[in-house]
């Protein structure tokens, strides 16, 4: 499998680690009742086609990705920075 | 009694490795040199490439790329990050800035082999028609992250952190010695 | 059998310790034949004698140990290793002799060894199955052995990259790589044997009207010139993997006499953008009675023999076929001077032009003589009338099946073809490989020829490349064949072999199936039909023939089993090159790590690191000697550590404060510049991460410490709460670990030994407790932090890491005049425990902050990581295994023992906690740990027991407070 990660190109996995569904990055206010913490720590659909995971690329650049991946076909369709990317760098 | 008048003698992180040539290739140990971290406070780069144009006299460099600067060159390290070969900075507009003069094992593989070499421990395709003068690649080295960088027509400058060294210095020999008696076959 | 041309030097060889004459060029089954080697091997479960029966990759019966001592290789197939002088070679599953092998007896006993046999035998008593069972079939099981010592030849693992890959040189693929390597395309050019040409070097074939060999030298002298192709003979592509990419496994030395320096195998990781299927096709044999025997082989195979090696297989040869392509066999070995009947299952089959030998149309060979060597054949006639016929070699000729195993490596099925009696790879199974040749089922040369170069030119089109000309494909003489007869199996009364490796006959097939394994997955597991090395090459597809049969279903309805990788056996040595001994991990080391290993001090592994355990005087027999003597260096003079290794984060910018503020617990941006505070960081369930120090050394800039094992996971926390949660920040981090040496300088000495060593006073009010800043060595800029693991006076000394051998010979020489010296991790984890302070054997992941008793530390004021999956009720409820201290009353703690009230019975229901960390406290002159315990904190003086049941610990021990050593914390303090 290989990722295209919008700095290096496209990379062998190997360089890269996972951690799970992009939910993550929807982290719930410190006030939030604890069953939507409950949801964001612990429940996750799980498709049989595209779904959103993070990535990170540690061996890399250390940007840490949201990667469209089909989960029957393994296909990866498109990886986005999760940072915004830096204004004024190509 | 005070020691003020001390001195420490200073030790490299390959030290008493190298050089070593096998078949056509040569690894070096590049000499103890300022390196400095350049790291980005947020996605505007605008004031950090012109005060390092101003302080050295290259921007920020590309993903992927070097340029030359005042004392060498600076090199793209990683998302928002450069590291700056050469020339020690003390501070740069907008950004973070760190002495790692002693944190890094650099050492030079010289000849044509190169990317062969590479190729027996790094997943980047570094053949010299695709990985260009200047290019800068973090990847894989084994199984040590490191910086792979272009810095000659015929060599690749390859950096990991400085307790990898010995392991860095045998990964390397090991595959040019497998690739001298491979090549002595033909 | 026997030599009938040269083709190269002589070479000596040993076969079975004989000394033999071959020549260069040879692979081991043809210099065997040469030899007239009948006999090459006993079969897996009878040990029926065996012969060579093919000529290439899919050899089932040659299976040889080449070698011999610690690199002996085992199941090497004789038809794939080449010969060189010297080469030792011996047969294998035999006792005591190829020639007299005592457990042929199993064939004998056949009837009772059938498939499945083992689900109903060796069943009873029980108690023989440990003691007789087992053992005996464990001995006899298997063909080759390893030498069970360790290997220290050379393998290697590499990447490669192209645009194109084609697999297979024959006809199909060398016209693809012509295409690619005229476009200035990035070609790799893989084929398994040592030569390239595929069937184009094997057969007496014509292209332009000359020797096809011609065509071929002329096309790879293009390949080799052109700088953008990489030309990879004896490598075998092994697997078609995700996004384009394929497994090889390359033979580098394993030709030649063996070399030290030289790899034997590389495995290649190929990245390719576009790839050409062009493995040819693999010749298919016919089931009959005993058609096993020593001198059955491939049609095919024969005129491999004769037209490459020069070898006549045989003197009289029986063709036995069902399709026009056995027909070069029979003319080709008559016009070497070999005796040949031709004997065609096609009832109107006409003999070939020019063929001067017997011709049997519309019969069938039914059965075989000759246990050490064929003899003779029996043949039965269209009228049923049998006759015998003397001979000495037969080739088969069931038809072919195209070699497309690696199209089926992503799970996509072939589909059967009835015209061409062939499982076809289907387009798109592996995306960007397309097929070419007689893997597609093509199996006339023009037909390859014109295959290749059009697939090539598609996938290079794709590909964004602008294409010159086709080349000139050479001309190959017109062949009009005549359909095939689909022949599966003969009928007769005995076993016919389907798989020759695993010993599975047609019987087999037709007893799984009468015991309702009708399905071929299951027909596969029962009889073991496909699962030996060699994967069902020469028997797949008659297998599933024969269950379609017997079950009255279509070959398509039957189906056919899942190929996987690898599609040749891969040495382990290979997949794991470099990965041996201390090759498994780098290994990293601290810049005092020379020294303590030449202080004789033992290492230990801290992660990746090495860092050392105690370090040994003359005299000290025990390494407790050693440890407590360096507890009492920290305690009572000044002891030296290197605490490099711990994770060093430099943290800048304005929002670095509110950034620690949100990984941390506790608050950051309130800590005065120059001082440094424990902080506590969670993961986002509540759980506690990590511990550890963080220094403010500026306004706008920290720096954070983590453990020396968790260093990388903290960085890539903070690299995700950084992009993720606090892209607005402005802050920026790396690490600094790398950068500092940084030594512990611990004990009521210690500031005495600093005094010294920096001419600076260090006293208390400008040194206090937790303070940290810049300090000068003489011209070396270094940092101070007045922080302390052992609980005593003590300093941490940061230098830039190229001073650090250099700092650390001074500090231990320094320590040593002042009556202590360097301490290693046992003493270090003494002292720790001694004073309560936690590491990862404590907060392993399942412990909270309310757990080690820090609850106080999780601010009320903020939002941090982890802060609303801490407070969930569970978490905080009663009963809860709490962090104690233990000391023993009877005996010595353990680490792992479990804890139980005194009096009750240590079962699992009972279980109270458990204990993570012991140590034998030299200062209290005690067995001390640290652990957890149920409701802990209420349980202060309770006497419990302790009972590890593995290693047979079952003491008791008093509950404490877990700091033993200076509660009030003064001795750290001025």
């Amino acid at each position: 499998m290989r990722i295209t990660c919008p700095n290096c190109g496209q990379r062998d996995l190997r360089e890269f680690t996972y951690m799970g569904h992009a939910v993550a990055l929807n982290r719930p206010a410190a006030d939030a009742d604890l069953a939507q913490w409950d949801d964001y720590l612990h429940n996750r659909d799980n498709p049989a086609g595209p779904t959103d995971e993070l990535w990170y690329h540690g061996a890399g650049c250390t940007a840490w990705l949201k990667v469209r991946r089909d989960t029957v076909t393994h296909v990866i369709s498109d990886a986005w920075l999760v940072m915004p990317p830096s204004k004024g760098v190509k | 009694m005070t020691d003020q008048a001390m001195t420490l003698p200073e030790t490299s992180p390959a030290a008493g490795l190298l050089p070593q040539s096998m078949g056509r290739m040569t690894l070096t140990e590049w000499a103890q040199m300022p390196i400095t971290w350049v790291g980005l406070l947020s996605t505007d780069v605008a004031a950090a490439s012109a005060d390092l144009q101003a302080q050295i006299g290259a921007a920020l460099p590309a993903p992927g790329q070097s340029l030359p600067c005042t004392g060498g060159h600076i090199l793209w390290a990683g998302m928002g990050q450069a590291l700056v070969m050469g020339t020690a900075l003390s501070s740069v507009a907008g950004a973070s800035v760190v002495d790692q003069s002693d944190a890094w094992c650099a050492l030079r593989l010289s000849g044509p082999d190169a990317p062969a070499i590479m190729a027996r421990l790094c997943p980047l395709d570094l053949g010299f028609d695709q990985f260009e003068e200047g290019a800068v690649a973090r990847s894989l080295i084994g199984h040590m992250n490191g910086i792979i960088w272009r810095d000659g027509a015929d060599s690749l400058t390859v950096m990991v952190y400085r307790s990898f060294a010995q392991t860095l210095v045998h990964e390397l020999t090991h595959a040019m010695r497998a690739y001298a008696a491979r090549l002595a076959l033909a | 059998m026997m030599r009938i041309r040269d083709i190269g030097p002589a070479v000596s060889f040993t076969w079975d310790g004989k000394r033999l004459q071959g020549q260069v060029g040879d692979t081991l089954a043809s210099a065997l034949l040469a030899n007239g080697q009948r006999v090459v091997a006993r079969s897996f479960k009878y040990h029926r004698p065996r012969g060579i029966f093919t000529v290439g990759s899919a050899e089932p019966n040659a299976l040889v140990t080449i070698g011999s001592g610690a690199a002996q290789d085992p199941n090497i197939r004789a038809t794939v290793q080449e010969i060189y002088p010297g080469l030792e070679a011996r047969s294998q599953n035999r006792w005591p002799s190829l020639g007299f092998d005592i457990l042929a007896i199993n064939d004998l006993a056949s009837p009772f060894l059938s498939a499945g046999f083992y689900y109903k035998t060796f069943m009873w008593p029980r108690s023989f199955w440990e003691k007789l069972y087992e053992p005996f079939i464990r001995r006899a099981a298997g063909i080759g052995a390893l030498s069970g010592q360790h290997n220290a030849d050379h393998y290697e693992k590499a990447f490669a990259f192209c645009d194109l890959l084609v697999i297979g040189s024959g006809p199909a693929g060398l016209a693809a790589a012509l295409e690619g390597a005229r476009a200035g395309a990035r070609v790799i050019l893989a084929e398994d044997d040592a030569r390239m040409g595929g069937r184009l070097i094997c057969d007496n074939a014509l292209l332009n009207d000359a020797a096809a060999g011609d065509w071929v030298d002329a096309a790879l002298a293009e390949l080799a010139a052109a700088p953008n192709v990489t030309l990879m003979p004896r490598t075998a592509v092994t697997g078609a993997y995700d996004g384009g990419t394929f497994g090889a496994i390359e033979r580098v030395g394993l030709h030649l006499p063996h070399q030290p320096e030289l790899p034997r195998e590389t495995f290649w990781r190929i990245s390719a953008r576009r790839a050409i299927l062009a493995t040819g096709a693999i010749e298919r044999p016919i089931a009959f009675a005993n058609n096993d025997r020593p001198g059955v082989m491939m049609a095919s195979a024969l005129r491999s023999y004769l037209h490459r090696y020069g070898v006549a297989a045989g003197q009289q040869v029986v063709i036995f076929t069902n399709n026009d392509d056995a027909y070069a066999s029979a003319r080709d070995l008559e016009g070497a001077g070999v005796q040949v009947t031709l004997v065609d299952a096609r009832a109107d089959a006409v003999a070939p032009a020019g063929f001067a030998g017997r011709f049997i149309a519309g019969a069938q060979v039914c059965d075989t003589r000759g246990r050490m060597g064929l003899r003779a054949v029996q043949l039965r006639h269209g009228d049923g009338r049998t006759e015998w016929t003397r001979a000495d070699c037969l080739g088969l000729s069931g038809g072919w099946n195209p070699s497309l195993h690696l199209a089926c490596h992503m799970n996509g099925k072939p589909q059967w073809d009835e015209g061409l009696s062939a499982f076809l790879p289907v387009p798109g199974m592996v995306p960007g490989l397309d097929y070419a040749g007689a893997a597609n089922g093509q199996y006339d040369t023009a037909a390859c020829l014109a295959a290749g170069q059009t697939r090539a030119r598609a996938a290079l089109g794709d590909l964004g490349l602008s294409l010159p000309a086709a080349a000139d494909l050479p001309k190959t003489p017109q062949a009009a064949a005549r359909p095939m007869l689909p022949l599966w199996q003969v009928p007769g009364k005995s076993r016919a072999w389907l798989d020759f490796q695993n010993d599975v006959t047609t019987k087999d097939v037709a007893l799984a199936a009468r015991e309702n394994y009708t399905s071929v997955e299951h027909m596969k597991r029962y009889t073991t039909q496909g699962m030996a090395p060699d994967q069902g090459k020469n028997s797949n597809v008659n297998a599933l023939a024969v269950l379609a049969d017997v079950t009255g279903r279509s070959i398509a309805q039957t189906g056919i089993t899942t190929y996987r990788p690898p599609f040749v056996p891969v040495s382990l040595a290979a997949l794991g090159a470099g990965a041996q001994g201390a090759g498994f991990a780098p290994q990293r080391f601290t810049t005092s790590d020379a020294a303590s290993r030449a202080m004789g001090a033992p290492m230990i592994e801290a992660g990746l690191w090495y860092r050392p355990s105690y370090f040994p005087q003359a005299g000290e027999t025990h390494w407790r000697q050693s440890c407590d003597r360096e507890v009492g260096y920290v305690r009572n003079a000044v002891g030296i550590a290197d605490v490099s290794t711990l994770g060093k984060i430099d943290i800048q910018g304005p929002d670095a404060g509110a950034f620690l503020d949100f990984v941390y617990t506790n608050m950051f941006s309130t800590l005065p510049v120059g001082r440094v505070r424990y902080g506590l960081m969670l993961r986002e369930d509540g759980h506690v991460m990590d511990d550890g120090t963080t220094a403010r050394l500026g306004p706008d800039h920290y720096l954070m410490t983590t453990t020396t094992a968790a260093a990388a996971q903290v960085m890539k926390h903070l690299d995700f709460v950084r992009q993720a949660h606090c892209a607005q920040m402005q802050v920026a981090f790396t690490s600094v670990t790398e950068e500092w040496a940084q030594f512990a300088i611990a004990g009521p000495k210690a500031r005495g030994l600093l005094q010294q060593l920096t001419g600076q006073a260090l006293d208390g009010a400008d040194w206090p407790f937790m303070a940290c800043g810049p300090i000068a060595l003489g011209d070396v800029q270094g940092r101070l932090f007045r922080i302390s693991f052992s609980g005593e006076m003590g300093f941490e000394l940061a230098v830039p890491a190229r001073f650090g051998a250099a700092l650390f010979d001074r500090l231990c020489d320094m320590a040593r005049d002042l009556g202590g010296g360097p301490y290693g991790m046992e003493a270090l984890n003494v002292l720790r425990i001694e004073k309560g302070f936690i590491t990862h054997a404590e907060i392993h992941g399942r412990v909270t902050g309310f757990d080690i008793g820090m609850q106080g530390m999780l601010s009320r004021k903020k939002d941090f990581i982890g802060k609303a999956a801490a407070s969930r009720p569970g978490l905080l409820e009663d009963g809860r295994e709490l962090l104690v201290g233990l000391r023993a009353t009877n005996g010595s703690l353990i680490a792992g023992a479990r804890l139980f009230t005194q009096g009750s019975d240590a079962v699992r229901t009972a279980d109270q906690g458990y204990i993570t960390s012991v140590a034998y406290s030299p200062t209290l002159d005690a067995s001390i740990g640290l652990g957890f315990l149920r409701n802990g904190r209420a349980r202060m003086g309770e006497v419990i027991r302790v009972k590890d049941h593995l290693r047979g610990v079952d003491i008791l021990a008093e509950v404490c407070n877990p700091v033993f050593f200076d509660p009030e914390g003064g001795r750290a303090r001025d």
